[in-house]
């Protein structure tokens, strides 16, 4: 439970409800890192071509603009967003 | 065959992060564009050598060995190269999460894995340089921090 009365799924469930409405169609996965931490997973062809800078600033974006505050955005412990080409 | 039980020490572990950081920054500089995977790959492991020389330093043990009876697990666990997994072990770890440079942490230095070694797509330089960018700060706040 984290200051704001979140539990770690309700957290999960959060990233998952906001990345999946930024993308509908795309691989949205939300999974535990080491210990209590998560992980964020996106593949999507809206990354095509763009910096990686580029791709985290969208993912953050979406992130920052939940309802989750700081404390709970500290469980994100890694951010992954590929294009479909980067894993092929 | 070398062991990885060489260069298993806290000595040499410091001494490599900073000759890793250094080889990583030169092959980006003088790469003309065609390095900067083997620059960011050579990146992740001066921060690898870091945490594990921050490890032994803060649990007062000389090799990675050491460290493995200190933490009381199979000794191939401390030989990891998963940043996150060394990380959160350390007292440090809920300060870096607080600390400016925790979404470089996050964004960029974790996303690191050796196996990026067998990676043949071109990394530009300007998405290794962000890269660098972001082992360098993480670096420098270990060096202050731990």
């Amino acid at each position: 439970m984290t200051s704001n009365g979140k539990t770690r799924d309700q957290i999960k469930q959060a990233l998952e409800n906001a990345l999946r409405a930024e993308f509908p169609k795309d691989t949205v996965d939300i999974s535990d890192g080491f210990q209590e931490n998560i992980h964020v997973l996106i593949v999507s062809r809206r990354f095509d071509g763009m910096a990686e800078q580029d791709k985290q600033d969208l993912l953050w974006n979406v992130i920052d603009r939940t309802d989750l505050n700081e404390d709970e955005k500290r469980l994100i412990s890694l951010t992954l967003p590929y294009s479909p080409a980067q894993i092929k | 065959m070398m062991s990885r039980r060489a260069h298993n020490g806290i000595t040499d572990l410091r001494r490599a992060s900073v000759k890793r950081k250094l080889d990583a920054s030169r092959l980006l500089k003088h790469g003309e564009g065609l390095h900067g995977r083997g620059a960011a790959y050579l990146g992740g492991y001066a921060v690898e050598c870091k945490l594990k020389a921050v490890a032994l330093e803060v649990y007062d043990c000389l090799t990675l060995d050491q460290l493995a009876s200190k933490w009381d697990m199979d000794d191939r666990h401390v030989y990891t190269h998963g940043l996150e997994f060394f990380a959160r072990r350390l007292p440090l770890w809920n300060r870096l999460q607080d600390s400016p440079v925790w979404r470089d942490f996050v964004s960029h230095v974790n996303r690191w894995r050796p196996s990026w070694r067998y990676n043949p797509h071109i990394l530009t330089d300007r998405d290794a340089e962000v890269f660098m960018g972001a082992v360098d700060r993480v670096l420098q706040w270990l060096d202050t921090h731990h």
